[in-house]
């Protein structure tokens, strides 16, 4: 029994889901990815380049640190992304170099990794104004699930922005929108009840990434297949 | 008129003397075919504005007295005419009579006829066309027969009557501040219910004939550029306002959209513009209805397709509005 994960992230500026596939569709999530892409390209989607997706955490030595979570985008190749664990949702966006700083740290025995890295590789299309990366989800070479991240570019208001992508994602894919709404993620879910209150609903790349973080550690806490 | 054999000298100035005369007599025709045209263009304005009151005033008592006028106009336009044929018909006959083969001799002449060619001197043309009574009298009834090209008449007069070449000076620029004014007014009083304003007009001068106008809609996201000389849309650009937020320094609108959706859009709007703008339409009412054609792509994201009832097509929204009732439809549907 293999289960295989679709997650579904609208980068650039919307947002993601979850969806959980029947285990017993595929025999390896290489040859789900394959599935996918054909079914992309078969659409009408051009495949462009790659794309990946890196994660690495520092755990704290000291125990009243908190872990750091540094993601880094082939979309954003000058940015890097950092997440302190509880610290609000609160992302910080820095130049690349702050990966250095953080192997500095890591040499004077500030922090240490030894979660193991997660890396999203796979490739990135194009149909129309969508922009779709479909990649395979790694940890120090096991596969752990599929990742299809989906975004509309020419747009940053996020609540149009969401009907807009769940129309995609169900005229493509064909995935059902009770299904699409009910797995979506916890960070994509409290985006999406705290715009009700916002006036200005703009998408920035690091609600994306904050996504990709939240997926990648529940995969990584995931038991190999 | 060959002259006799003699003299050679005395042969020379007689030929020369004829010719003066013959061209004393040119002169004088010509005088009078000015004299003549002048008259003939004060009864065609005279006719033109009797034709107007009848149209304002269609009753039977000023038919009566105007028909007794407009036969003498019309007397006096044949008679004038008449004149004028016969003016000409002398003058040719005397062009026939001078003398040509004596200019030949004389290198002063043909010298000053070079002066007089336009290559040289430059200012003939300009001076003709200004001492030119007729042309002025001519701007006067323009607006006579065609009412509406207000604007057209008032910067060609402007550019007759003065010595100078000057370049195009179109007053269309208060005139689309007014137009822009009008809809946001409009727009205004049909939002009073909601508190924020969703959309964003103003213009940019870049002289006095041509403007952009940057129309955005903050709900569809869309920043659309109306560039109008006059008041005709020459060019539209369609951009994603996200676009001009990340690249508020370094933004260039002058460059064409990479998005499908944006730039099918743009050329529904320049297809509009030229429905709302036939021939003979007033400007200002085509440029107002354009404006409020553009206001519909709010609903963008947001409105499906009246025929499919979907929202996305091959991954594009439904781009096509309506002209007349604005409802929205994918290009594919619209068949």
């Amino acid at each position: 029994m293999l289960a295989i994960k679709i997650i579904l992230i609208v980068l650039h500026f919307i947002l993601y889901s979850v969806i959980q596939l029947p285990s017993g569709s595929f025999k390896s999530p290489a040859e789900a990815a394959e599935s996918y892409l054909e079914k992309l390209e078969k659409g009408g989607a051009k495949k462009t380049r790659p794309f990946q997706v890196d994660l690495v955490s520092y755990s704290p030595s000291i125990t009243n640190s908190k872990t750091v979570h540094v993601l880094s985008h082939s979309e954003y190749p000058a940015s890097s992304f950092a997440f302190a664990e509880q610290s609000n949702s609160q992302m910080l966006v820095a130049d690349n170099t702050f990966i250095a700083l953080m192997n500095k740290l890591k040499t004077l025995r500030a922090f240490e990794t030894r979660l193991p890295k997660m890396e999203a590789r796979g490739t990135r299309l194009e149909y129309q104004d969508f922009v779709i990366n479909l990649g395979t989800v790694s940890q120090s070479q096991t596969t752990k699930g599929l990742v299809l991240e989906v975004a509309y570019v020419p747009m940053d208001e996020t609540r149009d922005g969401y009907c807009l992508i769940q129309e995609f994602l169900q005229s493509f894919l064909n995935m059902p929108k009770q299904m699409i709404q009910k797995l979506i993620t916890e960070q994509l879910s409290h985006w999406i009840r705290s715009l009700k209150d916002k006036k200005d609903a703009e998408y920035t790349p690091s609600i994306t990434l904050l996504q990709y973080m939240d997926i990648l550690i529940h995969m990584r806490k995931q038991p190999n297949e | 008129m060959m002259p006799g054999t003699g003299n050679p000298a005395m042969n020379i100035q007689a030929r020369q003397n004829q010719n003066d005369e013959i061209l004393t007599r040119c002169l004088n025709i010509t005088q009078r075919l000015r004299e003549n045209l002048q008259v003939l263009l004060n009864t065609t304005k005279q006719a033109a504005n009797i034709e107007t009151d009848e149209q304002s005033l269609s009753s039977s008592t000023t038919n009566l007295s105007s028909n007794s006028v407009n036969s003498s106009i019309r007397n006096n336009i044949d008679r004038k005419l008449y004149d004028m044929g016969t003016s000409l018909d002398q003058l040719v006959a005397h062009i026939e009579q001078y003398d040509f083969k004596l200019l030949q001799n004389q290198q002063v002449l043909i010298s000053h006829y070079n002066e007089l060619s336009y290559e040289k001197q430059g200012i003939l043309m300009d001076e003709w066309s200004t001492n030119a009574k007729w042309a002025d009298k001519l701007i006067d009834i323009f607006p006579l027969l065609h009412p509406s090209n207000q604007l057209y008449r008032r910067s060609n007069q402007r550019n007759t009557n003065s010595n100078i070449r000057l370049r195009i000076d179109g007053p269309s620029s208060p005139f689309i501040d007014r137009i822009v004014a009008q809809f946001d007014t409009s727009q205004q009083q049909q939002q009073q219910q909601s508190a924020t304003k969703d959309y964003s007009i103003s213009v940019q001068r870049l002289s006095d004939h041509l403007n952009i106008i940057e129309f955005s809609l903050f709900r569809s996201g869309l920043d659309i550029y109306l560039y109008i000389r006059h008041c005709t849309v020459e060019h539209v650009i369609v951009k994603p306002l996200n676009e001009k937020k990340q690249f508020s320094n370094n933004f260039n609108n002058k460059l064409l959209t990479n998005y499908r959706a944006l730039d099918i859009i743009a050329g529904h709007i320049r297809a509009a513009a030229v429905y709302y703008a036939p021939f003979g339409a007033q400007a200002d009412q085509a440029l107002g209805k354009l404006l409020i054609y553009i206001s519909k792509f709010q609903t963008l994201h947001a409105q499906k397709c009246v025929n499919c009832q979907k929202h996305l097509l091959n991954g594009l929204q439904p781009t096509w509005r309506d002209f007349k009732t604005y409802e929205c439809y994918h290009e594919e549907c619209l068949n």
